[in-house]
């Protein structure tokens, strides 16, 4: 592994998530949610749930991408300050699911936002949520 | 008043074309359009007050319009058929106010013209939604 920057490690140990539903059925929120309980002790790793793009480093995003949500869901990305990531979470996300091709949905959140990690998964278990995160947190480590 | 009893009261008006009856729950009543205002009034003031949705579908040539009202668990549907090149029927939220949601939601997905109502604004469908295509009609 290359040497760590000071600036790496520290994003590297607090990656802050901001969690967004762009119009799915619930089902991957409750596993987000259920990812952050004590029983699996996300912050044992940094990870802390904000309210506001504004101190978020990671776009948690569940659900397909309607037509309606886009224009958001871009809002929203663009108010998070460099550098950003973006983690799908659940098959909706990931490639629109069950939902692509319906009238009102345009399909994965990579149709509007560059994603770094997909998890597949309808839903996802929370293992799973945290492992996608974690090799996130392996790419930053990574990252020039 | 029992529904037996409204919709033979219907039949003798001839306000209702045919009715059915599926178990003890659910009575269908197939209407013209030009009666649906005073079929519904009738109805609400018998006790089904409860509207609990309107249904578009498209049939083909027509479109087939479902008022389900609700009474005490037992459901009547009023069917009706509007022409799909001219889909407009009256608007009933003179007589249930809260029906202009589902108006509106049937205005948008599937082009109904509910004349008379005052807000036929978009509902259900995205802002960037291109005018005079309705997705659940079928082509």
């Amino acid at each position: 592994m290359k040497q760590m920057g000071l600036l790496n490690w520290a994003r590297a140990s607090s990656p802050w998530i901001l969690h967004f539903n762009t119009g799915g059925c619930n089902g991957c929120d409750i596993e987000v949610l259920a990812a952050l309980t004590p029983r699996y002790d996300v912050e044992r790793f940094g990870i802390l749930v904000k309210g506001s793009p504004r101190h978020a480093d990671i776009l948690l995003v569940t659900g397909p991408v309607t037509r309606q949500v886009k224009n958001r869901l871009i809002r929203i990305y663009e108010q998070m300050p460099e550098p950003k990531f973006v983690v799908a979470v659940g098959s909706c996300a990931v490639s629109g699911g069950i939902f692509n091709n319906a009238y009102n949905v345009l399909g994965g959140v990579d149709k509007v936002l560059p994603v770094d990690i997909y998890i597949g998964g309808c839903p996802p278990t929370p293992e799973a949520i945290i492992n996608g995160i974690l090799k996130l947190v392996t790419k930053i480590k990574e990252a020039h | 008043m029992k529904i037996e009893k409204i919709i033979k009261e219907f039949m003798e008006k001839g306000e209702i074309t045919d009715f059915e009856l599926r178990g003890d729950k659910r009575i269908f009543v197939r209407i013209k359009p030009e009666k649906l205002k005073s079929v519904i009034e009738k109805l609400v003031s018998s006790g089904f007050r409860h509207l609990i949705t309107i249904t578009g579908v498209d049939v083909g040539n027509e479109i087939e319009l479902l008022y389900h009202l609700s009474m005490g668990g037992r459901i009547v549907s009023v069917r009706t058929l509007v022409p799909k090149d001219k889909p407009i029927i009256a608007t009933i939220t003179d007589i249930i106010p809260g029906a202009i949601l589902y108006e509106r939601e049937v205005h948008d997905l599937i082009g109904v013209i509910f004349e008379g109502c005052n807000n036929l604004s978009r509902l259900v469908l995205s802002e960037d939604w291109p005018d005079n295509i309705y997705p659940l009609r079928r082509h």
